[in-house]
């Protein structure tokens, strides 16, 4: 198992927002986390990441604790997270964002940029423009491209597709599905369409905790089936 | 970034070489020195401010730790230019390491009013309690070491001296800022959490930069010393603050050639303005407030952002 997360409770001060939640990630898998609004799915995803600390229960990454560990040790470890508000570092270019996230873990910045023009072929025109001109399309794509640098082990994606026009939105799936069976990812999604579509194994949140982990193929295509849980 | 640096950066540096030179010798080559250094110490307040999106309002704490340090030095140690130099350099560095991990777990008036606490402190310090070596109010006038041509007293070999600190020292900025260090400087002032996300420990490179900061300062401070002859608690006068941050913003903050047009657009005005308005300082106080309210990108973010408009604009043209 490449992540476990056992157990953990999760506090906004004296609010307890996850109540026990525990998801098992596999090598390689695309595990989706489902839910409404409210039900705690950022808030695991952050917990995974290293900006909260459970105040009960462990995190496990590849066999090592990293629950409570800064944000950038868990990065570190090859974690990395794309954020639901698609915010790039607007004041620099698309390369210079690559080239930040090269930095830290001496990445090949020229790979990395060949690796976004992989998933997406208009970065070419846009690589050397400032990240703020670009899109809600454009910065989830580059985004994605810039949690790819330094070839990750696990990558946490806080809805992909919110906020954008139902093309973008192919486009997102489209990039996704290629990625999937090449890395292990975690993708908070609503929209049940892609979730059937990617998934290996969602897992449903409702209030702080998990109702139900389905792993079965059959169950995860049939949207229906999900959206009855929800 | 780095392969961006070239034919700008040398642009802008025969820019700031002719222009000083072409000032100094038609107006007074002191008073242009004097200008000079305070660039340097522009550029210095800049890291934080324009990179790194800190405010200090204490930043006279790191020039005055420059201007004292070499004083001493010269009064305790030897009156030797360059180890003067050195020390206050050291000692704005020394100061920045003490102070920076402090200073840089805030941000935003937090950071600006820290950096004025430790300012009255050093003032303090200055002023009163050291005052049997610092000569208190009234400061210690100080004699460099000469050696041949190299003439600290001689005010064409100073001007050249410290132009050429300015060149070199904008030369090392822009080399810092086109560098993946400053890429993460930018990062830290739009979303620092992002950047702890990507791997960065934010805290060590946040003092990294508040002690490069520190030390570009203090550096200007030695330099005014030398300039001065003497040095007395003005150097480190909080209410001075104000000076520095006028500067960056006239020019524009984030830009090292905008920190240079705002140290001597403001020393023009200090100087010249004096001359004709007995309390020029009000006019720079509504100055501050148009500049607050209207024109916060400052001269050279304008020219920026006009320079990029205009790219767009031809880029589209040969589109169509």
């Amino acid at each position: 198992m490449l992540l476990n997360v056992e157990a953990i409770d999760v506090h906004y001060g004296s609010a307890q927002v996850l109540h026990g939640v525990s998801i098992n990630v596999k090598e390689k898998e695309l595990t989706c986390i489902v839910g409404r609004n409210g039900a705690g799915k950022t808030t695991l995803l952050k917990t995974i990441g290293g900006f909260l600390k459970p105040t009960r229960g462990t995190v496990t990454f590849e066999g090592r604790t990293i629950s409570g560990m800064r944000p950038d040790k868990v990065a570190l470890l090859g974690v990395k997270y794309v954020f639901q508000d698609k915010r790039v570092f607007g004041d620099l270019t698309v390369r210079d964002n690559l080239e930040l996230a090269a930095f830290p873990i001496k990445a090949n910045v020229d790979e990395a940029v060949q690796r976004l023009f992989s998933i997406s072929e208009k970065m070419k025109r846009l690589i050397d423009s400032k990240a703020k001109g670009l899109s809600g399309g454009e910065r989830q794509i580059l985004l994605i491209g810039r949690a790819l640098v330094g070839s990750p082990k696990l990558l946490l994606i806080d809805e992909p597709t919110e906020g954008l026009a139902a093309i973008v939105i192919n486009d997102i799936a489209r990039i996704l599905m290629e990625m999937k069976g090449r890395l292990s990812m975690v993708v908070v999604e609503q929209n049940l369409a892609i979730v059937s579509r990617l998934a290996d194994r969602i897992y449903i949140m409702k209030e702080g905790n998990v109702l139900q982990e389905i792993t079965d193929a059959a169950k995860i295509r049939d949207q229906a089936y999900i959206e009855s849980l929800l | 970034m780095l392969n961006k640096l070239g034919n700008s950066v040398i642009f802008a540096i025969g820019v700031i070489v002719v222009g000083f030179t072409v000032f100094a010798y038609s107006a007074s080559v002191n008073k242009v020195t004097d200008f000079v250094i305070f660039c340097i110490y522009v550029l210095g307040f800049d890291v934080l401010y324009g990179h790194m999106g800190r405010i200090s309002f204490g930043h006279t704490l790191y020039l005055g730790t420059g201007a004292y340090g070499a004083a001493m030095c010269a009064k305790y140690i030897i009156p030797d230019p360059f180890l003067a130099i050195a020390v206050g350099i050291g000692a704005g560095a020394a100061v920045g390491i003490v102070l920076g991990p402090i200073a840089v777990k805030t941000k935003g008036a937090a950071f600006a009013l820290i950096n004025v606490a430790f300012n009255q402190i050093g003032y303090f310090l200055v002023l009163v309690a050291l005052a049997s070596y610092t000569g208190g109010e009234d400061g210690v006038s100080l004699t460099f070491n000469s050696y041949g041509f190299v003439d600290f007293r001689n005010v064409h070999f100073l001007f050249s001296f410290c132009l050429a600190s300015l060149v070199a020292i904008y030369y090392l900025m822009h080399r810092l800022y086109g560098s993946a260090f400053g890429a993460m400087l930018l990062g830290i002032k739009e979303n620092e959490t992002r950047v702890r996300f990507l791997g960065y420990n934010t805290s060590n490179y946040k003092w990294a930069a508040f002690i490069i900061s520190t030390s570009v300062s203090a550096f200007a401070g030695a330099l005014f010393v030398i300039n001065y002859g003497f040095v007395n608690p003005g150097f480190m006068d909080p209410a001075r603050n104000v000076e520095v941050i006028f500067a960056a913003l006239i020019g524009g903050p984030g830009t090292e050639f905008g920190a240079v047009v705002g140290g001597t657009a403001y020393m023009v005005i200090s100087n010249y303005l004096a001359k004709y308005i007995t309390r020029w300082e009000m006019f720079l106080g509504a100055a501050l407030l148009i500049i607050a309210f209207g024109f916060r990108k400052g001269i050279m973010g304008y020219v920026r952002e006009l320079a990029e408009k205009r790219t767009r604009a031809s880029a589209t043209v040969k589109l169509e």
